[in-house]
C-alpha cells in the first residue's frame, strides 16, 4: 500500500513543500486500488482540491467550513440540532467563537471524527494547514482538554484524542524538501511530534530532490570549458548544482529514518505533477 | 513622523521571507532606517540574514549597510505583550495566573499574529525607523491578522460583555459591575449561558469569563491599538506586496490575496513573480551540440528539460498574473537564483527590487 494504512491520514509539513499534492496523490492511489477515498482540506485552502481536479474520479472532496463544523459539534454535544441553532444564533457568541483561538482547530478535527463515523469504510486523507507548525493542530485537543478538565467540551476533546489521534487510528505523513532550511524545520516538526504527541511519522516524503551532478560530469565540463570558453557557464552551473546537490544529500541523510519513518523521495520535476504521476514517484522512491 | 509600512503576503514556499529581507536591504541601501519583522515562527528570516534574531529588534549588518530585524515568537513575547496591555500590577498578576492564559496563550493560532500587530504599531510610532517591512505567515489568512485586533474589539462590545458577565455569574465567578439582567432577551441569554457553561464545565467557563473581564478593564487601551492599526493599514503610505511562485497553487493563493486586498478597499502595490525563468540560457545551446562528450549528454539533457519546463511554467504564470492584476499594480519578475549562500540570493534580489519604482520610491 502507498503510504500509511490507517483509516485517517494527516499530511503535514511546511507551506510550499507540495503537501497538498501528496495528499491528493495518496487519495488518488487509494481510489485506484478500489478503495473509497475522501480528500479533506480546510476552508481557507484550495491546493488539494486543485491537485485532485486533474484526476478526480472516485475521490470525494470534503472542504471543512468552520462555522458549519461548529454547529455540528455543538449539536452532537447537546444531542439536539435545534439547541445548537439557538446557541449559534447568538450574534455575540458567534463573534467570540470567531475570535477565540483553537476553536477552529477543534471543530475541524471533530468534523473529521464525525466524518469517520459516517463513512467507516472510507479512508480519509487530510491536508493540514501550513500556518505555523501543523503540529499545533493535532495538539489542540490535548491542550484544550487540559484546560477544560470536565464537561461535554472536555469529553469531546478526549473523544478526538481517542478516536482520531492514536497510531492505530491515524497515520502521519510529513512532507519536506531537501533544502537545508526546510529539512531543519522538518526535523524540528518530527521531534515535536515525538515529544508532544508520542507519535512518529509513518511516511516522510522528501519532495523535489534535485539532480546531483557526478564528479565525472564536473571534470569533463571543466575540461570542455578550457577548450571552448562558451561552455564555461555549463561548468559553472554544474559546480553550483553540485554544491546544492551536496546540501540536499546532507539534508536527506539528516531526514533518513527520522523516528523510524519510511522515506520516499520524489525528484525535482520543475512543474506540478498529476496525482497519479506523483503517486508513481512515491512508490518508486520509497 | 511615523515609518512607512510594507506588508508582504503570499502562499507557502514562494520566497516571501527572503523577498522581505531583500526589500528591507534595498530600503537600507537608500539610507532609510529599516526594520524587518517576521510573524512566521519559522527561522527563515534568521537564516536569510545569517544571524540570530530575537523578540527585540536587533541590528544586522550586510555589507556596508545596517538594518534591524525582529521576530516576535515564543512565550516571552506573549508575556511582553500582556505586560504592556495590563499595566496595573494586580491585573497583570491575575491574568498571568489565569489558567486560560497560562495554558493556552502560547500554543494557539492567532496569538502571535496578534502580538506582532501590537509590536509593529509600537515600532511604527517609535521614531526609530523610516521603513518597516512585515513578513507575514504563509497563509491566505495572512491579511486576517490585521483585522484580528478589531475582531477582538468587537467582542468587547457591551452586548457581548454583558453576555460574558452572565456566563461568569452562572459559573460562580466574582464579577463586579454586573449589569442588571432584565427582560425576555436577558432571560434567553441566561438560558444559553447555562448551556455554554455546562458545555465548557464551570471551572473553564469561570476562567474564560474572568479573562474577558480583564480585557474589559483595558478596553480603552485595546481600542486605541485597534484605531492605530486600522489607520495604519489603510494609510496611503502603506504598501502591500503579493509574492507568488510560478506553480498553480501559489498563483491561486496570490489571486485570493489580491481579491482579499481589493475587498479591504486597498490594493496590491506590487505583485512579484518569484523564481521566474524567461528562456533557456545561451550556453545551453552551445552545450547541446554533437561536439559535447557523451559523459555530459545526460547533464545537458537534464538542463534542457529543466529550463524548458520552467520557462513554460513562467510564461503561463505571467499570463495569469497579468489577468488577475488590478490597475496601477506593478508587476515585478524576479529571476530564479541558485546559490547555496542565502546572503548571495538576498543581495541579488535586493538589486532587482530596488529597480521597482512602486517599492523603492
Amino acid at each position: 500500500m502507498l503510504g500509511p494504512s490507517q483509516p485517517v491520514v494527516f499530511v503535514t509539513g511546511k507551506g510550499g513543500v507540495g503537501k497538498s499534492s501528496v495528499a491528493a496523490a495518496l487519495a488518488r492511489a487509494e481510489a485506484d486500488r478500489g478503495g473509497r477515498a475522501i480528500l479533506v482540506e480546510m476552508e481557507e485552502a484550495s491546493g488539494a482540491t486543485r491537485a485532485i481536479s486533474a484526476e478526480p474520479d472516485g475521490v470525494r472532496v470534503v472542504i471543512v467550513e468552520y462555522l458549519e463544523a461548529l454547529a455540528r459539534t455543538i449539536a452532537e454535544m447537546l444531542g439536539s440540532g435545534l439547541l445548537a441553532k439557538v446557541i449559534l444564533k447568538q450574534r455575540a457568541l458567534r463573534k467570540i467563537v470567531q475570535a477565540v483561538p483553537a476553536v477552529r482547530e477543534i471543530v475541524a478535527l471533530d468534523r473529521l471524527r464525525l466524518l469517520r463515523a459516517e463513512a467507516p469504510s472510507a479512508r480519509v486523507f487530510v491536508d493540514l494547514p501550513a500556518t505555523g507548525h501543523a503540529i499545533d493542530w493535532l495538539r489542540v485537543p490535548l491542550v484544550a482538554e487540559r484546560f477544560l478538565r470536565v464537561g461535554p467540551a472536555a469529553r469531546m476533546c478526549r473523544a478526538i484524542q481517542d478516536e482520531l489521534l492514536p497510531a492505530a487510528r491515524s497515520g502521519i505523513v510529513v512532507v519536506s524538501t531537501a533544502e537545508p532550511v526546510v529539512a531543519a524545520e522538518t526535523r524540528e516538526l518530527v521531534g515535536r511530534l515525538g515529544s508532544e504527541l508520542g507519535r512518529v511519522p509513518d511516511l516522510l516524503v522528501v519532495n523535489r530532490v534535485p539532480r546531483r551532478p557526478t564528479a565525472e560530469e564536473l571534470s569533463s565540463a571543466r575540461a570542455l570549458a578550457g577548450r571552448d570558453a562558451r561552455l564555461a557557464p555549463l561548468a559553472d552551473a554544474l559546480a553550483q548544482d553540485a554544491e546544492l546537490g551536496a546540501d540536499a544529500v546532507d539534508a536527506l541523510a539528516s531526514l533518513a529514518g527520522l523516528g523510524g519513518a519510511r522515506v520516499a523521495r520524489v525528484p525535482e520535476l520543475f512543474r506540478d505533477p498529476s496525482p497519479r504521476e506523483l503517486a508513481r514517484h512515491l512508490e518508486v522512491g520509497a | 513622523m511615523t515609518a512607512a509600512l510594507t506588508v508582504v503576503v503570499g502562499g507557502g514556499g514562494v520566497g516571501k521571507t527572503t523577498t522581505s529581507a531583500a526589500l528591507a536591504l534595498a530600503h537600507a541601501r537608500r539610507g532609510r532606517r529599516t526594520l524587518v519583522v517576521t510573524v512566521d515562527p519559522a527561522r527563515r528570516l534568521a537564516d536569510a540574514l545569517g544571524v540570530q534574531i530575537g523578540i527585540e529588534a536587533c541590528p544586522v549588518r550586510i555589507g556596508d549597510v545596517e538594518l534591524w530585524a525582529r521576530m516576535p515568537d515564543s512565550r516571552g513575547s506573549v508575556d511582553l505583550f500582556a505586560t504592556w496591555l495590563f499595566d496595573d500590577p494586580a491585573a497583570r498578576a491575575r491574568v498571568f495566573s489565569n489558567r486560560m492564559y497560562a495554558e493556552l496563550a502560547n500554543s494557539l493560532s492567532g496569538v502571535h499574529e496578534l502580538i506582532s500587530v501590537a509590536f509593529i504599531d509600537h515600532e511604527l510610532g517609535s521614531g526609530r525607523f523610516d521603513e518597516v517591512v512585515l513578513d507575514t505567515a504563509p497563509s491566505r489568512h495572512a491579511l486576517e491578522f490585521l483585522d484580528y485586533p478589531a475582531r477582538l474589539a468587537r467582542m468587547l462590545e457591551a452586548r457581548t460583555l454583558e453576555w460574558m458577565v452572565g456566563l461568569a455569574r452562572l459559573a460562580g465567578a466574582a464579577v463586579e459591575d454586573r449589569p442588571d439582567a432584565r427582560g425576555l432577551l436577558a432571560w434567553g441569554r441566561q438560558r444559553v449561558g447555562h448551556l455554554v457553561s455546562n458545555l465548557l464545565g464551570a471551572e473553564a467557563a469561570r476562567d474564560v469569563a474572568a479573562l474577558f473581564g480583564e480585557f474589559l478593564l483595558v478596553r480603552e487601551k485595546w481600542l486605541g491599538l485597534v484605531r492605530n492599526v486600522e489607520r495604519r493599514i489603510s494609510h496611503a503610505s502603506t504598501r502591500y506586496v503579493v509574492v507568488t511562485g510560478c506553480s498553480g497553487s501559489s498563483l491561486d493563493d496570490a489571486a485570493y490575496l489580491v481579491a482579499a486586498l481589493a475587498q479591504r478597499s486597498t490594493r496590491a502595490t506590487a505583485l512579484l513573480l518569484n523564481r521566474a525563468v524567461r528562456a533557456a540560457p545561451e550556453w545551453l545551446g552551445a552545450a547541446a551540440t554533437p561536439g559535447t562528450p557523451a559523459s555530459l549528454a545526460e547533464a545537458v539533457e537534464a538542463y534542457r528539460a529543466e529550463y524548458s519546463a520552467r520557462a513554460e511554467q513562467t510564461t503561463h504564470a505571467l499570463g495569469r498574473v497579468r489577468a488577475l492584476l488590478p490597475p496601477r499594480t506593478e508587476i515585478g519578475v524576479l529571476p530564479a537564483l541558485k546559490s547555496s549562500d542565502p546572503r548571495a540570493i538576498l543581495e541579488a534580489l535586493s538589486v532587482e527590487l530596488a529597480a521597482l519604482p512602486s517599492l523603492a520610491g
